[in-house]
């Protein structure tokens, strides 16, 4: 027998914060004969993709303690303030958490406290000393700190001596440590140590979760967690969690908007090749320029505006032309994962070695990283994915553009309109452009109240249409992308084209402002102005002095959240928090 | 043997079940294809009601009713928000494509209203009181994807995963019983914490404080419900557990099956009597499916905006409002064939489905003639009829349903449109 472990050893999950690993174990019986090669493939469907290999990008190099992933559905968090918090206490919740105890719970009687008797066999257990210690540990992990005297007596005794039953006895302790406030409501620890504390605001503004990792604990507990610097000096560390990346992630779909264009269908008379797939890769293409040009350390925020490279492959390739061509690549070039079993629990992404890596082991859908190609070499503006989203199924929408460039690039807040709109059909104005066709229905007055400033910034991107493919006429005539902006000071800048809004978005203050206001808010679920009317100044110091990084910006953003309030104005979070179960279960097994 | 049965004779109004069921299906329909031209009982089924003509004699179709609720929120917002509770949406921070922005509703929707009087009458108590099902409901709460509300600000989530919904209904006793032991003691650790922390964290851990008294209360209710419910339900229903295909994802292809999969254990829920209120939520407003199995490929909510002389989305959308209705069809057709518990006739007699919409027009979104279809015999109004109420105001729709179901109101949602009452004539 010969038994081959594959390389796949923890997967990512697309656009979302949680870690899965899959062990494979496979197992080749012994032959007289030669051993035919054995060849392994694992794909997966990410959400709003279609069936691939899972790209190299997604492989970690290394092997992690096993996790829990959560079953039970939370339902999601409230967004009736602009953002997801949990703010109402809500029945449904409350029944989902019961359900999620109660699943905890199973994984803790297989899997928990086996291994901790196992370890601890050596140990006297008179009065089930074991049990006792063994949900003690849990539950002040979950708790965020050390049990008093009423606390022991409530979740961990009295539940214990109701039962002979150890099962039973776990189940019940669970149930109720699990729904108690102190395990829900992350923002009640304010008789807890500095220290404690500082660690409870660091991992719910970096991770969404508790502070279960050893070195968090330990941190907290020595009280090395006082100062500022402490502070910073840890919070350097958690922002290279795959945890802090995934939160990241997040806050960039969030902020381009991009949950609610999920879903982009063109005419398919008109754009018949514009299917499906091409939308994931598309999005898998974004996705990457996303991570190269923020996420990944050393990243340069300025470079959304203007990356100088692509991700592409053969199909974006055939539809959009020479200009996102892929290339030869010799096959001997494809990138491989090798797992370093000693290697630290973090890990970066593998660095692109040259402009011709490969991005994902497979033919059909590799992505390689290629030298940009004006017109498309302005970044996530001149991205198809963005650009198609922004349109309608058979013309481009300026007034869609423009909103996005005021709303989320530039910050800034737009009075809605008096009513819903149908826009002009395109085939019932056949003489007009998409410009002309916008200016005159938007021309009344109290129409460019707003529209003067939506449609000269949405007109800029008029060289890309409905699918973001280049183009200089729409019908018979040339496009005109020429716009402007005034910005707060009152100051009008022109614009030819996108090119020169992709060069005042990478240097705007007003931008950069948007967004470190964004990462916050994101982040902390608090609005900046809370910790401060300064706060946000402060920030956009080190954002500039950092060379516009985002991680050196979360550690500022994550110390200033974890650093105690001199007049205790907001609480940092009251929300339960969907990810401390499976955190809870991850990092209970680092600890015994 | 052969006699006519004296329990049927027995079963008066008084002591007759009576279940009520709102379907949801967003924006809007196609209006000259959804109404009858005429009223009265010789009216006509249009295409989009037509999977409805088998059971034209328990139909009702109301046109006339709307929606006049104003104030914040996008045309869809205040369509689904206000729908049932009949009242004005807080100010908040969702934005949608116009006017001001919004938050959640700023009462109880009647279903919830119901489910709480349902519940504190002995004979008409059940397990559950409701169940808010859902279909493909996005996985985020925002003012769009939330039907049902337990009261001001507190939306009600759907459950929209099929396991999910049958855990809820046949897994979990143990959990629940386990849990009803603890509440005591967790009480006094919120009313201990609370102490500690800012007054607007403090009321949030008030009202889970109070929210776990009345769960006490709601639990006993549901444990002894569940002892005596499990074998009346075994018997009266002959099937106690449904079965479920395994692993459907939740994803847009698979939505006929969930939707089947969700009707399928709302009518056995309702069989095994663990609730007489449900929601059932198809989607949200604005709701995106794309229905390839009907050979649309664009969303819902996209087609919608598009203008009538657009013939090819017109007649898209025709068919996708009578998917919706085929569905509404389907439940009828499980409960007609459901012999009603303990009783004479179809689980429909005792049920009444209400089918309705945020907008009665998707590319308008005007809230005039919401969408209002009745089938079935739970509210015991006459069937089989076709009005045309001009311009009411829908509360008082909704408090006719207060009155049918046994509970009459003096107003509901905002007292402002209820005037002139409840409907008149509709029994």
């Amino acid at each position: 027998m010969c038994s081959l472990e594959t390389k796949v050893s923890s997967v990512k999950r697309l656009n979302c914060w949680q870690e899965e690993s899959i062990r494979c174990r496979l197992i080749q019986r012994e032959r007289k004969t030669e051993q035919p090669p054995v060849k392994v493939s694992l794909s997966w469907v990410p959400p709003h993709g279609v069936e691939e290999i899972i790209p190299t990008r997604n492989l970690l190099p290394i092997s992690p303690p096993a996790t829990f992933a959560l079953q039970v559905k939370l339902p999601p968090d409230d967004r009736s303030y602009g953002y997801d918090r949990g703010l109402a206490v809500d029945r449904t919740w409350d029944e989902s958490t019961t359900f999620a105890a109660a699943e905890f719970a199973g994984i803790a009687i297989e899997d928990l406290w086996p291994e901790y008797l196992r370890r601890h066999k050596d140990e006297p257990n008179e009065n089930r000393a074991l049990l006792r210690s063994f949900i003690s540990e849990i539950t002040a992990v979950a708790f965020r700190g050390p049990l008093n005297e009423v606390e022991r007596k409530f979740y961990v005794d009295d539940q214990i001596d109701v039962t002979e039953d150890d099962t039973l006895a776990i189940q019940r302790c669970l149930l109720t440590i699990l729904k108690s406030p102190r395990f829900l409501y992350p923002a009640l620890d304010q008789d807890r140590s500095v220290s404690q504390r500082a660690a409870n605001r660091l991992a719910m503004t970096l991770f969404d979760s508790l502070p279960a990792d050893k070195y968090l604990r330990e941190a907290a507990s020595k009280n090395e967690l006082e100062t500022e610097a402490q502070i910073r000096q840890i919070a350097t560390r958690m922002v290279d969690d795959y945890r802090c990346e995934g939160k990241m992630e997040e806050m960039l779909f969030e902020w381009l908007n991009l949950s609610h264009i999920a879903d982009i269908s063109k005419d398919a008379t008109k754009y018949p090749e514009f299917d499906h797939e091409l939308v994931a890769d598309l999005r898998s293409s974004l996705k990457a320029t996303l991570e190269d040009s923020v996420i990944d350390a050393d990243s340069d925020f300025r470079q959304l505006f203007g990356a100088d490279w692509v991700y592409t492959n053969d199909r974006i390739a055939d539809f959009y032309g020479a200009s996102w061509a892929t290339g030869e690549v010799p096959e001997e070039n494809v990138e491989t994962i090798e797992i370093d079993p000693e290697g630290p629990a973090f890990a970066e992404r593998p660095v692109p070695r040259a402009a011709e890596d490969f991005y994902g082991l497979q033919a059909v859908n590799r992505f390689i990283k290629t030298k940009a190609v004006a017109p498309y070499n302005q970044g996530i503006l001149s991205h198809p994915y963005l650009m198609s989203g922004l349109a309608y199924t058979d013309t481009s929408s300026p007034v869609h553009r423009g909103v996005f460039l005021i709303r989320y690039m530039l910050g800034r807040t737009l009075r809605p309109p008096n009513a819903a709109f149908t826009p002009f059909s395109a085939d019932l104005h056949p003489g007009l452009t998409t410009r002309e066709r916008v200016a005159l229905q938007t021309g009344g007055e109290s129409c460019q109240v707003c529209h003067s400033k939506i449609n000269s910034l949405g007109f800029t991107l008029e060289t890309f249409d409905a699918v973001g493919r280049f183009r200089e006429i729409e019908g018979e005539k040339p496009i005109d992308p020429s716009g402007s902006y005034i910005d707060r000071n009152g100051e009008t800048i022109t614009f030819q084209g996108s090119e020169d809004l992709a060069q005042y978005l990478s240097q705007s203050e007003e931008a950069h402002r948007a967004f470190v206001h964004r990462a916050f808010q994101h982040f902390v679920k608090q609005p900046i102005a809370a910790y401060g009317p300064e706060k946000l100044d402060e920030l956009m110091v080190k954002f500039r002095e950092q060379n516009y990084d985002l991680r050196k910006l979360l550690v500022e953003i994550a110390v200033i959240a974890a650093l105690p309030l001199p007049d205790q104005s907001p609480t940092t979070a009251g929300s339960p928090q969907t990810n401390q179960f499976p955190t809870l279960a991850r990092l209970i097994q680092e600890y015994s | 043997m052969g006699l006519p049965s004296l329990a049927a004779d027995s079963t008066t109004v008084e002591n007759k079940k009576q279940r009520l069921i709102f379907v949801f299906s967003p924006n809007g329909v196609i209006p000259d294809h959804f109404w009858p031209e005429a009223t009265g009982s010789e009216f006509d089924f249009k295409r989009i009601l037509k999977p409805l003509e088998p059971f034209r004699n328990q139909t009702i179709s109301m046109k006339g009713i709307c929606n006049l609720i104003k104030g914040d929120g996008d045309g869809h917002m205040r369509g689904i928000g206000c729908l049932l509770t009949g009242i004005e949406l807080f100010p908040g921070d969702i934005q949608g494509g116009s006017d001001t922005p919004a938050g959640w509703s700023m009462g109880i929707s009647v279903d919830q209203y119901l489910k709480n009087q349902f519940q504190a009458v002995p004979e008409k108590q059940t397990r559950f009181g409701s169940l808010e099902f859902g279909v493909m409901v996005p996985d985020r709460a925002d003012t769009w994807t939330r039907l049902s509300y337990g009261g001001p600000n507190q939306p009600m989530a759907p459950i929209d995963d099929p396991y999910q919904m049958f855990d809820k209904l046949y897994g979990q006793q143990k959990n629940r019983q386990m849990l009803a032991s603890v509440l005591d003691g967790l009480q006094d650790d919120y009313r201990r914490l609370s102490s500690m922390i800012s007054s607007e964290d403090r009321r949030m851990l008030e009202e889970h404080l109070e929210m776990t008294r009345q769960l006490e209360k709601d639990l006993k209710v549901e444990l002894s419900a569940g002892k005596e419910g499990e074998n009346e339900a075994s018997q009266a229903v002959g099937h106690a557990v449904p079965t479920l295909p395994a692993n459907i994802e939740e994803q847009n292809d698979n939505m006929p099956l969930l939707t089947k999969m969700q009707i399928d254990l709302l009518v056995n829920g309702f069989a095994a009597d663990f609730a007489r209120i449900a929601t059932f939520q198809i989607t949200n407003s604005v709701g995106q499916p794309r229905m390839n199995w009907l050979g649309i490929d664009e969303g819902h909510h996209t087609l919608s905006h598009d203008p009538d002389d657009n013939e090819e989305s017109y007649e898209k959308l025709i068919k996708i409002n009578t998917w919706y209705c085929e569905q509404v069809a389907y439940l009828a057709k499980r409960l007609s064939e459901t012999p009603e518990p303990g009783s004479d006739g179809s689980m429909l007699d005792h049920t009444t489905i209400v089918w309705t919409n945020e907008l009665g027009k998707g590319n308008t979104h005007t809230r005039m003639n919401i969408p209002f279809v009745m089938v079935g015999g739970g509210l015991g109004w006459k069937t089989g009829l076709s009005y045309d109420f001009k311009k009411v105001s829908h509360n008082r729709l909704l408090m006719s349903f207060c009155e049918a179901m046994g509970h009459p109101v003096e107003s509901f949602g905002n007292p402002d449109f209820c005037g002139g009452g409840a409907l008149t004539g509709l029994t």
